[in-house]
């Protein structure tokens, strides 16, 4: 009980600083906002890109090109030969060029070219969108030459495309959410919760605990509670407004979800717990702090989608509790997995907090 | 002018007798630079650091067809980029995909061969992994363009497809040397004719991006996100150097220095030039880790100068004038670490500003990140004078701006003593 003690005085120290206030509640939900927005919303597949067809001659061949690359799911603005180009951030980021001789060069077998022309705003996934329209484009063209006609009706070979899981497509706010979360309460336990334990040893008040009839143990449980309980409340907003505001669909298993939370929230304190036994001062331990756990949550999956790191930094990237957290999260919220499949993870994740906790433990100076 | 000095010299050297948290603040945005780069690349994108494709195949058809596409992905430039694993069953490709992080499964469905020959329609599947965001998209697109010429293929083999399939499924037919030779005479002008115009295709693409590029006339992607992060270190290093003032306030001693032969605003302007000397000492050596570790050229000198100055005018300004605000160093810390953080979002350290609604680029020109952003990236990218002087101007206004504000502010402030 006294542990617990401990913990509530930590919590309501907490709560009761509004810089803590903001960093802990308020500023993971305007990150998330802003990059869920950036993100988009919606179905990728299903978004419209934009694209200026620049058309410096009108033959059928030209016209037919267009057609090709409309029935794309593209928003194609055609700018005729002698039109004015139409200017502003309205105007699609990307234009290709059909360029006078396009029908005369097929007609000839002869190469021909279309400039494919990129504004600094245009996003890469855009582009490589509309590579892949355009060259799905020039086939469809170029075999309809050659073979008569090539219409996608007659096309024998269809794709069927879905994604695993039957869950809903991570984008927006599904896609920045789980890594936020994991991001934030790794941020919160590793600044806060270490420069409060520094704060506390500078201003005497570990000492005077050493002084209580509390064993080490017990002073050192308290600590991880308070932090844990200050994680808690954090990933119990996370929830809320996840569900309420952003719609976020958890998964199917509310106990695998708890148990990978929990895990997860005491290994961060723990760690957080053993950065503050490292450091003499608290602005130290805080910034030492911050810069691991941005080192941590960047390779471990919560910035970008760990797809895009090479196979051994992925793989490396492991030995941090981030990545399990997120390889969790995905495993539940994305493939809809139950508690089965995420206990490797709560495993690997309480043997790191263990670690954490021993190490702390040893090293935990009170005077 | 020599007692400011000597105030700014020796306010300096007791600054940097505890480099410990200025080198903190520095290790920030070089552990955030590090990581990408690490994660990226130093050049970002581009087809060399463009990511594996991560594939699982299940081929339930097995025949020399679905063989043949199977075995294509193992030829050497598909090889490189992607990263093939063959699975018997769906169940097990599944498996595959989702403990092994592959970034979709493509079926090739059974009968396909047959389909494909026989003029039928069939259709290839394709599993993305739902917990990845980018490669599934690529192996999508990708999956498009196969289908796309697997039915140009068959529309190639037109009328003929049944008599292939028959010899080299069924092995039939190949005793028949009057029809295998004007079906392979037939084969060849389809060929011939669709070869002429698709193999290379004839109308070829020529990308043109706006993007800046560096003096090396090539894409450096650090370019564009470093000097983002040099901007964000730069204001948080300010900022904790600012601190001090409300610290010296606690502990008496400029309360002591206004008994001294100095007026008020030559404390502060000694105060706010020594914040300004760290600044500019963490701007060099982050400027040099860009250099060294980074491969970032900086450009002339006398437009580095100009800029460098400038942006420590209005990073020192800025910070003076959020502590001319704040009572506490908890609320400048606060106040100053958020409005850091919110500037450095919409100003460019996280994301390119161009790809940002109109709307918030708007509110991005009224952050010093926006500027210095900007003018450092223009110098990474080779400009000079011509480049970065549309940025200048409005770091000097902010500059001029912030550090006549703040200076006044904190000014009064001491003469009252509240600061």
């Amino acid at each position: 009980m006294r542990p617990l003690t401990l913990a509530r005085g930590d919590l309501r120290l907490t709560m009761r600083d509004r810089s803590s206030i903001f960093w802990i509640f308020i500023a993971p939900f305007i990150w998330v906002y802003f990059f869920g927005f950036l993100a988009g919303g919606g179905d990728p597949s299903a978004t419209r890109i934009g694209l200026t067809v620049i058309q410096q001659e009108s033959t059928e061949p030209a016209e037919r090109f267009i057609e090709h690359l409309r029935a794309q799911n593209f928003d194609i603005r055609v700018v005729k030969s002698g039109e004015p180009m139409p200017s502003g951030d309205s105007v699609p980021p990307r234009s290709v060029t059909i360029p006078a001789g396009f029908a005369d060069a097929i007609a000839n077998r002869l190469k021909v070219q279309l400039d494919l022309h990129e504004e600094e705003r245009a996003s890469p996934e855009g582009t490589l969108a509309v590579r892949v329209a355009l060259h799905k484009a020039i086939v469809r063209l170029l075999a309809g030459e050659a073979l008569g006609g090539f219409d996608p009706a007659d096309d024998r070979v269809g794709l069927i495309s879905s994604w695993a899981g039957g869950r809903k497509i991570p984008t927006g706010y599904y896609q920045t959410i789980p890594g936020n979360l994991v991001m934030f309460v790794l941020l919160s336990t590793m600044t806060y919760g270490s420069a409060l334990l520094a704060i506390e040893r500078r201003n005497g008040i570990l000492r005077r605990l050493a002084a209580s009839p509390l064993t080490r143990t017990e002073i050192l449980a308290g600590k991880l509670m308070g932090r844990g309980a200050v994680a808690s409340v954090q990933v119990g907003v996370f929830l809320l407004i996840g569900l309420t505001l952003f719609r976020i669909d958890w998964g199917r298993s509310p106990g695998g979800l708890a148990a990978l939370l929990l895990t997860y929230i005491l290994c961060s304190a723990a760690i957080g717990l053993l950065s503050g036994t490292l450091f003499e001062s608290p602005q130290a331990s805080a910034g030492i702090g911050v810069t691991l756990s941005l080192i941590m949550a960047g390779l471990g999956g919560c910035w970008w989608p760990s797809e895009v790191m090479p196979a051994w930094l992925r793989t490396a990237s492991y030995v941090f509790p981030a990545a399990w957290a997120v390889n969790g999260l995905h495993q539940l919220v994305s493939w809809g997995g139950s508690l089965k499949d995420i206990l490797p993870h709560c495993a690997v994740l309480a043997l790191m907090g263990l670690a954490a906790g021993a190490v702390a433990v040893r090293r935990l100076r009170l005077d | 002018m020599r007692r400011i000095l000597v105030l700014v010299l020796k306010d300096l050297r007791r600054r940097l007798a505890d480099p410990a948290g200025f080198f903190l603040n520095l290790s920030i945005p070089l552990a955030m630079a590090g990581m990408m780069a690490l994660a990226f690349g130093n050049s970002g994108g581009g087809e060399q650091n463009a990511p594996q494709l991560r594939l699982v195949l299940v081929d339930l058809d097995e025949s020399p067809i679905s063989g043949m596409l199977a075995g294509a992905s193992q030829n050497p430039r598909a090889a490189g980029r992607m990263a093939v694993r063959r699975a018997a069953t769906r169940e097990e490709g599944l498996d595959v995909l989702r403990d092994e992080e592959f970034a979709a499964m493509l079926v090739i469905p059974r009968g396909f061969g047959q389909a494909l020959l026989g003029s039928e329609r069939t259709e290839l599947e394709l599993v993305k992994n739902p917990s990845e965001n980018i490669m599934p998209v690529v192996a999508q697109q990708g999956a498009e363009v196969l289908a796309l010429y697997l039915s140009a293929g068959a529309r190639v083999l037109g009328d003929e497809g049944p008599r292939l399939q028959k010899l080299l499924v069924d092995g039939a037919g190949w005793n028949d040397a009057a029809g295998l030779g004007s079906m392979i005479a037939t084969l060849y002008d389809r060929v011939d004719a669709a070869g002429n115009l698709l193999f290379p295709p004839i109308i070829e693409v020529t990308e043109q991006a706006e993007t800046k590029q560096d003096a090396g006339g090539g894409f450096n992607w650090m370019s564009w996100m470093f000097p983002g992060m040099v901007v964000m270190g730069l204001l948080f290093t300010s900022l904790t150097q600012m601190r001090d003032l409300l610290r010296e306030r606690d502990a008496g001693t400029l309360r002591r220095q206004l008994a001294s032969p100095l007026g008020a605003g030559q404390v502060i302007l000694a105060k706010v030039l020594s914040v300004a000397a760290v600044v500019a000492i963490a701007l060099v050596l982050l400027l040099t880790v860009g250099s060294l570790a980074f491969g970032l050229a900086w450009g002339a000198p006398a437009p580095l100068i100009a800029t460098s100055a400038l942006l420590v005018l209005a990073i020192t300004g800025f910070s003076a004038m959020v502590f001319a605000l704040v009572r506490t160093e908890r609320q400048g810390d606060a106040f100053g670490g958020v409005l850091t953080m919110l500037m450095s979002m919409v100003g460019g350290a996280f994301i390119p500003p161009q790809i940002l609604p109109e709307w918030l680029r708007g509110v991005s020109c009224f952050t010093v990140n926006h500027w210095g952003h900007e003018a450092l990236r223009a110098l990474a990218t080779g400009g000079g004078w011509a480049q970065v002087g549309a940025y200048l101007p409005a770091l000097a206004i902010m500059g001029v701006v912030f550090t006549g504000l703040g200076m006044t502010l904190l000014g009064r402030r001491h003469l009252r003593g509240t600061l």
